[in-house]
């Protein structure tokens, strides 16, 4: 057993798990995008990130990847933590703004502006569906190329391999292939909706 | 070759899968010798090779497209590569590449119609001390402008290129010292000897036609026997090349030419008279300097590493044997146990070379310690030295590549690793040729291989090949490159001293500080430690390169100050100029402000001020040097070498590099550069590996030290260094222009009228600011606003 303090919380964590892995067993949220239970962590999305301290240092991981070790104090919702997750949602936000996962991740942790220039890629370059493709589908069909901002997914020579059974698997697990809810947004633009929800006393006898 | 031509394609790729094994990590080695044969990748060939190595071919297209080694469409038959390296970016490598691009008609990355050229740039060909550099087939130009396009382009249009033309076993420490007396009595008696510096530096600057001309020179007066003439690494004074010194009384010669071989084998050699005119003239005092200690540029320089260099053939094992070279391999093996090399090391206080300036020892006995499944532990050597401006990694390697080597043997005993790979840089030809055959050399000695000099002891090592990405610098991209994936970094919470390579305990350090460990073993812990500060020990190599009179190699003791290295060594900033800053540490380092001049050397005084050591490139910039220009450089090159795979990094260098960008072409705001401040910290907070999470100094360090620079850019719309082309103007002074016609002639654009010995005029609707005017105006009209 690996004893540790997750947000204030004194727990005890299995060896060998993540941070995450222990975060979600207490009932503790931490938001991910390039994860999945089954597939291997990739540790690209970078929203699990969580500061970790001891002492008097403090340091950022990903979550999802970093093992949890006796004596490790977590904080999943410090300030530093949140302005780096609402600048990681508005960063994914400029190239991909019609995904209702974003969309809705927005509104949560109070992203109200896009202030890049955006374009809409469609991806958010996660890796998911090359994952599940090779790891549990075992096709081996898709796979990133290129590198830095031109790394796309795809096909090699951009023709559907034999490997590809169109098993759809890919496509089950986009995060971005989900509308958001006003429909079609352009680069920039933002739902928000959640944050203009009035709130209603529905029991207003019970005060 | 001609049974090779008639063979299929497909034969022709199972032939190469075949020689290389089908091993994954040869898959770089494999594509790369594919696209030697084809000029490209066609797709068939990479579907061939998918099948033959039984690798999905999506695997092998993303490692296809990932590199920029490679290529899948056809390129011409020239290749032109314009080095985009800081050295050269601040000597103007921008205006070479555009004035290259309109000559040839097509935009970097592209190819001609014809088919003729093919437009390159590379980040960094790490000859520095050249720049601005081109490549035309191999063949490196130094020194370049815009002017000077045509005629270097004219041969290669017209087709005709000169092309250039590229023991027994030892099995005991006893017999390493008998084989270093009998070569010290063949190769270093007190004759005469001439050691001629042949490095990449001095190989440009025709190093190659004088060893000819020498050697021809020593046939033709019967010396050819008597006479041993040495081809040796870089000297460091890559200025003044090509560096030739006369032994035993060690008389430098620079600026050597063919033409003067005769000269100094008759007068030096055979009568012992110095040749006047090629010895190095102080410039300020006019004083000459006869030996090597006497050059300003030596004086102060404390010579570890790269001393054996100057005493050593770059191809002769015994000349390093005879230097003294494996002894400390040798007393390791046979009179210490590995933790006490590991202890020694520890107490020597060696930190890593490579960027880090993490304690070597704790490293290895991180991996000592390390359980492995079935034994195997690895050695690397990190020679992917992609920091622009820094190629001392070359330097050693093309010099004195067994000191590396010994290095590596020795960390392998204390460790107990018995397999390594040195993972080099594709863009080091040279390097990666002389380290092969180093390795070749020291396996028939018995100095690498089974059974090192009879002690029991095994180490293997190979030599993998880089594909053109800086991120593969990064220790666990590195690794997953040699793997034969893409070069892609992972979290490193199991530190790869317990996991690593092939998933085994696995250590790396970088060329320069394997090259130490022989240093530490033979001269003793405490006589290492003796140089240097409380926190860093020993000597460290720069390169010392930009806006100064001395370009070159330079190593000097921990501990000593910018001003002295800037000033004393590399005597300062030429035509007058004044100083503006030093750029430390490549890309993940920070510039460095006249006002801290003064501040000691070490690693932990750069990191203090915002900079780092990184791998030692030293970059000077002058008043002509716009830091705001810099920072957009940076980022245009970390963007560029990014791998992509994690957000901040990939999404947040875009967004920087845009910001900057704007405010470069002034069009920024002041709330923009806030946003630049909030999105760097982030990305330095959260990216994933290290070159994410030093993205940001750049421009943080620039914003810290030169403000004023950016509200200018931002408020004023002005470049004070007149190097940003949205906000200058190139006008011509009626009273300096004297009607030569000199620029009218050159430019480029037609955009220069006037009569002739009348004051001409610049049309700024047709003027595309490349500064080709400028350049070549003899009586400084052309003025830049």
């Amino acid at each position: 057993m690996v004893n540790l303090v997750i947000d204030g919380q004194r727990v005890d964590a299995e060896e060998g798990w993540t941070i995450l892995d222990a975060a979600r067993y207490y009932g503790v949220e931490i938001p991910t995008l390039c994860h999945m239970d089954g597939l291997t962590p990739y540790s690209a999305c970078r929203l699990c990130v969580v500061e970790v301290r001891r002492g008097e240092r403090s340091r950022m991981v990903a979550s999802c990847s970093c093992p949890v070790e006796v004596g490790m104090e977590v904080v999943t919702k410090s300030d530093r933590v949140k302005k780096a997750r609402r600048m990681i949602i508005e960063l994914m936000l400029a190239t991909t703004p019609n995904s209702r996962t974003l969309q809705c991740l927005a509104s949560e942790h109070g992203v109200t502006e896009v202030r890049f220039r955006g374009e809409d890629r469609r991806c958010i370059l996660c890796g998911l569906c090359i994952r599940i493709c090779d790891q549990q589908m075992r096709g081996g069909a898709i796979g990133f190329s290129q590198r830095g901002v031109d790394r796309t997914v795809s096909l090699p020579f951009h023709k559907t391999p034999e490997a590809c059974r169109q098993c759809g698997a890919c496509m089950y697990v986009c995060p971005v292939c989900e509308l958001p809810c006003p429909g079609t947004l352009q680069p920039g633009e933002l739902c928000n909706n959640c944050l203009n929800v009035v709130e209603i006393d529905a029991f207003p006898s019970a005060k | 070759m001609a049974e090779e031509q008639t063979l299929s394609m497909t034969e022709f790729v199972s032939k190469v899968v075949e020689d290389n094994g089908a091993d994954r990590s040869r898959l770089t080695a494999i594509l790369a010798d594919v696209q030697q044969k084809y000029n490209y990748l066609p797709e068939q060939a990479l579907r061939d090779i998918a099948e033959a190595m039984e690798v999905p071919l999506v695997d092998i297209y993303g490692v296809a497209t990932f590199y920029t080694l490679f290529s899948l469409v056809p390129k011409g038959r020239h290749v032109v590569t314009v080095c985009m390296g800081t050295a050269c970016h601040v000597r103007n490598s921008a205006d070479l590449l555009q004035e290259l691009s309109r000559e040839l008609g097509i935009e970097p990355g592209q190819t001609s119609r014809d088919m003729s050229f093919t437009l390159e740039t590379v980040n960094c060909l790490g000859a520095c001390a050249m720049g601005p550099v081109m490549v035309v087939d191999g063949k490196y130009y130094g020194q370049m402008t815009a002017s000077k396009v045509k005629k270097v382009l004219k041969p290669y249009r017209a087709e005709k290129v000169e092309e250039e033309a590229p023991s027994g076993r030892l099995v005991s420490a006893a017999d390493l010292e008998k084989h270093r007396v009998g070569v010290r009595e063949e190769r270093y008696k007190d004759s005469t000897a001439l050691a001629l510096c042949s490095g990449t530096g001095c190989r440009a600057a025709i190093s190659k036609e004088v060893a000819t001309a020498l050697r021809e020179a020593l046939r033709k007066n019967d010396l050819e026997d008597n006479v041993i003439l040495r081809e040796t690494g870089c000297r460091g004074f890559c200025e003044r090349g090509p560096i030739l010194t006369v032994k035993p009384d060690n008389i430098l010669y620079q600026r050597v030419s063919p033409g003067d071989a005769d000269e100094i084998v008759r007068e030096t050699v055979m009568n012992g008279r110095v040749v006047e005119r090629l010895l190095f003239e102080d410039p300020e005092t006019g004083e000459k300097a006869v030996h090597e200690g006497e050059v300003p540029f030596y004086a102060k320089q404390l010579r570890w590493v790269l001393g054996a260099s100057a005493e050593i053939d770059q191809s002769e094992i015994d000349d390093y044997i005879g230097v003294g070279g494996y002894r400390a391999l040798a007393r390791a093996l046979f009179k210490m146990q590995p933790e006490q090399v590991i202890d020694e090391v520890d107490r020597a206080g060696l930190r890593g070379r490579g960027g880090g300036g993490f304690p070597a020892a704790s490293k290895w006995r991180a991996c000592r310690e390390a359980r492995s499944s079935d034994g195997v532990k690895y050695v690397l050597c990190n020679a992917d030295e992609g920091d622009p401006g820094a190629f001392m990694d070359r330097c050693l390697l093309e010099g004195n590549p067994h000191s590396v080597l010994e290095g590596m043997v020795i960390g392998a005993y204390a460790i107990g690793a018995n397999r390594g790979f040195i993972y080099v840089r594709n863009e080091y030809p040279l390097a990666v040729e002389k380290v092969t055959e180093a390795i070749r050399q020291a396996e028939q000695k018995g100095l690498l291989g089974d059974d090192i000099l009879g002690s029991g002891f095994s180490f293997q090592v190979g030599v993998s090949r880089g594909g053109g990405a800086f991120v593969c610098g990064e220790s666990t991209a590195l690794m997953a490159s040699i793997e034969g994936r893409i070069g892609e970094p992972r979290e490193k919470y199991i530190h790869t001293a317990v996991r690593g390579l092939y998933v085994r305990p696995t250590n790396l350090n970088n060329v320069e500080t394997w090259a130490n460990v022989p240093i530490i073993i033979n001269e003793g812990p405490d006589a290492y430690a003796s140089v240097g500060t409380e926190g860093s020990k020993g000597t460290k190599i720069f390169s010392l390169v930009g806006k100064i009179r001395n370009t070159g190699l330079v190593e000097v003791p921990m501990g000593i100050t910018l001003r002295e290295i800037i000033y004393d060594i590399g005597g300062g900033v030429p035509n007058g100029k004044r100083f503006k800053a030093v750029q430390t540490g490549g890309p993940s380092g920070g510039c460095i402000p006249e006002s801290l001049i003064d501040i000691p050397v070490d690693f932990d005084r750069l990191y203090e001020v915002g900079s780092m050591m990184g791998s030692g490139g030293m970059i000077v910039m002058d008043e002509d040097t716009c830091m705001v220009d810099v920072a957009r450089y940076f980022l245009d090159f970390l963007g560029d070498e990014s791998c992509g795979k994690c957000t901040p990094c990939r999404e947040g260098l875009k967004h920087m590099t845009s910001i900057v960008d704007d405010v470069t072409k002034g069009r920024g705001s002041k709330e923009q550069l806030e946003l630049l401040r909030e999105l760097a910290e982030v990305v330095k907070d959260t990216s994933l590996c290290g070159l994410g999470q030093t993205a940001a100094n750049p421009v943080l360090s620039t914003m810290r030290y030169f403000e004023e620079e950016y509200c200018e850019h931002i408020l004023e719309k002005k470049c004070r260094a007149g190097v940003c082309k949205a906000l200058i103007q190139f006008q011509i002074d009626a009273e300096k222009c004297t009607g030569c016609g000199r620029c009218a002639v050159q430019c480029p654009s037609n955009a220069i009228s006037g009569e002739k010995k009348e004051p001409h005029q610049i049309d700024r609707e047709r003027c595309e600011k490349c500064g080709i005017c400028y350049e070549v105006c003899e009586y400084d009209a052309v003025v830049r606003k």
